[in-house]
């Protein structure tokens, strides 16, 4: 079907400026003009550093989704991030198959649909864990960034993905720069894995709800109040569907310039003959 | 069985069912929720998208176990139960109304078999006729056998019940359990049939029809009570040809005389469920179809009284008119 189909963008959640720069290399970003921690690839694929801790994602996120910036198109996210975990070795991945805030005891289940050696809960705390009291990821945002990533868009496009940076072996006062940039340079090719499966999911998604580029001849030329636009789209939608597009072609072509006229005319195409 | 997760809820770990269940399940990742609803039927799920790796849930079915079922269900006079131990269909039938219903494809299955059992005595001791109960409504009961073990658990409990019929809806080949058992009088297996082509375009993951036909005659020949749901019936040129092929090959493997009851039913949808369906679908050639609307349900505008009336005369140079209903 001819549709408006719109590219989708994947935006990557990170806290730390040292998360940010392998991705940045790999994914060939560019700062957003007027923006100090967002960057963007000419792939569709957006970085937004958001600083440590919850109420930082919270403010970053915030300030993204209620932007300019969040008109755009839609959007499939992930979290990406270092964290402590009790069995994991360092530089393992895991995706997360359930958020946790320590201090609200809320949890949350993102939808399995990314595939991964590693699977478990991310626990959001607000002080390192160097105890690791559970055989789950901990971390310091992947909580803040769920509550307000599954506010914008579609919950099953939300995603998140830990790499461990530390366990009881090798405690969180080792974590150095470099390490953190040779665990995100390891898990690059993993991390594209999952960006090109949300975005195939998302592209999915937006080409559903994309308009059919008929409407938008229409709406471009004729005046039409917001009921009759939803029903023209989807009368579009359904002569397209139903392999009429030459009945909708000649309707296009008679110039019908009043709303209800056109509504009339293809209801008509509709059932005047079968399929 | 492989599924993208198996979520249980901590309340029934411990369940035998579950134990079973954990041990069938591959390296699917599991995941301790508290109540299903945490992962089940959210805002901003999307169906279709979940569709393509449901995960698996454990839960546990709190409240009434057993509802009445709608007036004109099945072919049994008197009253009519249905009960879903399970949520949600391994097939993908582009007409299914659980689409609409439900914003997650996750399949739940409730492993307190037991408290069905308990409202199932409870319906029937409340009524002196014989008492249908009906499972399927939800769910397929059949596709998932080897992970829900329903048939082993349900059907040894009505044998032992013969004053209740049990009704199973199915549109699986999963027969073994059954075949297994000698045939239970009061059991009904009912299959749900469309014609090839049809199946082909709206049926995705169905068995072929083939394959469902073998099964059924195999259930026949043990002397099981087969049951014959022509439905949904959709309306498009040359399908009265595409039913004179489907009745002629059913009745040539089945033995016509020995159905329980076939059936009738036109494709039919509560209007807001195929507004749901509509946005899920929007490319779809089924939903972009004219319909029309008649207490809140929508059909095809193609389809109708006459179409069926076409189809019934077929169907009954069959069987006998006395095992036929119209599905309502």
């Amino acid at each position: 079907m001819p549709t408006n189909s719109e590219s989708v963008l994947v935006t990557l959640v990170v806290a730390l400026p040292i998360e940010s720069r392998p991705l940045q290399n790999f994914f060939q970003m560019k700062p957003l003009r007027g923006t100090r921690n967002i960057y963007q690839s000419e792939e569709e694929v957006r970085l937004l550093i958001t600083g440590i801790g919850r109420s930082n994602v919270k403010r970053s996120l915030a300030m993204l989704t209620s932007g300019e910036l969040s008109e755009q198109s839609l959007s499939a996210w992930l979290n990406i991030g270092i964290a402590g975990h009790r069995t994991l070795p360092v530089g393992e991945t895991m995706v997360a198959n359930k958020i946790s805030c320590a201090a609200s005891a809320r949890s949350a289940f993102p939808t399995p649909v990314l595939v991964s050696r590693n699977y478990g809960e991310v626990i959001t705390v607000d002080e390192p864990e160097v105890n690791y009291p559970q055989n789950a990821a901990y971390d310091m945002e992947a909580s803040a960034f769920w509550d307000v990533a599954s506010r914008n868009g579609i919950l099953d496009l939300v995603q998140c993905c830990k790499l461990v940076s530390d366990n009881p072996h090798h405690g969180v006062e080792k974590i150095t720069t470099a390490l953190i940039e040779e665990i995100f340079n390891d898990a690059l090719q993993e991390i594209r894995q999952h960006v090109d499966s949300l975005r195939e999911l998302a592209l999915e998604q937006q080409q559903l709800a994309s308009d059919p580029v008929p409407f938008l001849e229409i709406a471009d030329q004729t005046h039409l109040s917001v009921n009759q636009a939803l029903q023209i789209r989807r009368l579009c939608q359904r002569l397209i569907v139903l392999n009429k597009e030459r009945e909708l072609e000649n309707i296009l072509d008679a110039g019908y310039k009043n709303g209800r006229e056109l509504i009339h005319a293809l209801r008509e195409a509709l059932q005047s003959s079968s399929e | 069985m492989k599924f993208s997760a198996v979520y249980i809820e901590r309340e029934v770990a411990e369940h035998d069912s579950v134990q079973r269940i954990i041990t069938q399940v591959g390296d699917s990742p599991i995941v301790m929720i508290e109540r299903y609803g945490e992962v089940f039927n959210r805002a901003g799920q999307n169906f279709r998208l979940q569709k393509r790796a449901p995960a698996l849930i454990l839960a546990k079915k709190h409240g009434k176990t057993v509802l009445p079922a709608p007036e004109g269900y099945g072919f049994e006079r008197g009253r009519g139960f249905y009960f879903s131990h399970m949520l949600n269909c391994l097939y993908d039938c582009r007409y299914c109304f659980l689409q609409g219903m439900y914003r997650s494809a996750h399949y739940v299955l409730f492993v307190n078999f037991e408290d069905f059992m308990a409202g199932i005595d409870s319906e029937a001791s409340n009524h002196k006729e014989n008492t249908v109960f009906y499972s399927g409504y939800d769910c397929d009961s059949l596709a998932m056998e080897p992970v829900s073990a329903f048939c082993k658990s349900f059907v040894p409990f009505f044998a032992s019940r013969p004053e209740s019929v049990l009704e199973i809806r199915t549109k699986s080949t999963q027969v073994r359990q059954l075949l297994n058992f000698k045939a239970v009088d009061n059991c009904v297996i009912a299959m749900s049939l469309t014609p090839e082509s049809a199946s082909n375009r709206w049926e995705h993951k169905v068995p072929a029809l083939s394959k469902r036909l073998q099964a059924l005659k195999k259930l026949q020949l043990a002397g099981w009570k087969i049951a014959i749901r022509f439905e949904p019936v959709i309306a498009e040129p040359g399908v009265d040809g595409d039913y004179d092929k489907l009745f002629k090959r059913v009745f040539s493997v089945l033995a016509a005389n020995e159905l329980h009851s076939v059936s009738l039913g036109e494709f039919r949808l509560p209007a807001q469920f195929h507004k749901t369906l509509v946005k899920l679908y929007p490319d779809d050639n089924l939903l972009a179809r004219e319909t029309v609307r008649q207490d809140g349900m929508l059909s095809l505008l193609e389809g109708g009284e006459v179409l069926l009336k076409s189809l019934e005369d077929k169907l009954l140079s069959y069987v006998d008119r006395s095992c036929y209903y119209r599905c309502a």
